[in-house]
């Protein structure tokens, strides 16, 4: 999983946005309103929900293009259950907790090469590239 | 043996370098697509993924109402041929992270002119090598978005 989710107000520009998954060479942001996770935008999220739509980029916010209030998951979970989770809600993504607290985003990549499925999810580093 | 040829899509969506970054983005929401070979007179010049248009496309302040593919898409594109084995397809996806990967031909000896003859997703290998398998079932569901 990726441990340092990048996270980006739900006030802030898709442009914005697509700066940040730039710099930080991500392909998801966690989208908050006043501390609160609001959702999970992802680069693909920007392409068909607002680009294909013919929006500004500079008009459009990361609130209005994100997905809504994700599942999240504990870090202490295998990646089989991982797994199980992204297959019932067909996700791609998923926050992972630890006490409450955000500890980093899961990917489909990452489980598509974790070498164990009953690995804790803790264990299993980030894909290279997003899929 | 399978080969790429009986599991590949043959039915391929394309853009050209000159097709507006909006217009691809229109076409991979349509189509469920991540990427969209690039196909220029005829030969695959490049690919494009959604992740191009956002990081190299808006992430560098070029508007995708006045950018086109050619600015933005990746001209290095791995590629397979319609004789090469699921397995072959299944390496190269792996150790590059790829959700779909073209398949072509050359047309002339020197390997000059590259034609598209077909796309292989990671969803038609999935349902190859193990029809049970989750990833399968995940690679078929629809995008999140």
């Amino acid at each position: 999983m990726n441990p340092k989710p990048i996270v980006i107000d739900a006030k802030s520009s898709i442009e914005r946005a697509a700066e940040v998954m730039r710099a930080n060479d991500v392909g998801d942001v966690l989208v908050v309103d006043n501390g609160r996770v609001q959702g999970i935008m992802t680069d693909r999220d920007i392409v068909v929900r607002a680009i294909a739509d013919y929006k500004h980029p500079a008009a459009t916010l990361a609130g209005q293009c994100c997905s809504e209030q994700p599942q999240v998951i504990s870090a202490d979970a295998t990646a089989d259950q991982a797994i199980e989770m992204m297959r019932h809600h067909a996700l791609r993504r998923l926050p992972v907790v630890q006490d409450d607290q955000l500890v980093g985003i899961l990917s489909l990549g990452d489980l598509a090469i974790a070498e164990d499925r009953r690995s804790a999810l803790a264990d299993i580093s980030a894909a290279k590239s997003n899929l | 043996m399978t080969t790429l040829r009986d599991v590949m899509a043959t039915d391929v969506v394309t853009v050209s370098s000159l097709t507006p970054v909006e217009r691809a983005a229109e076409l991979m929401r349509e189509h469920e697509l991540g990427s969209l070979p690039v196909v220029d007179d005829g030969v695959l010049t490049g690919i494009v993924t959604d992740r191009d248009i956002v990081v190299r496309g808006l992430g560098q302040g070029r508007y995708p109402s006045t950018t086109q593919v050619g600015d933005v898409c990746s001209r290095e594109v791995h590629t397979v041929e319609p004789d090469h084995t699921v397995k072959v397809a299944a390496k190269l996806m792996r150790r590059h992270a790829l959700r779909r990967i073209p398949v072509v031909e050359t047309s002339d000896a020197a390997g000059e002119r590259v034609r598209l003859k077909g796309m292989v997703s990671i969803g038609d290998l999935a349902l190859v090598q193990d029809p049970e398998s989750p990833l399968a079932d995940i690679s078929q569901a629809p995008p999140d978005s």
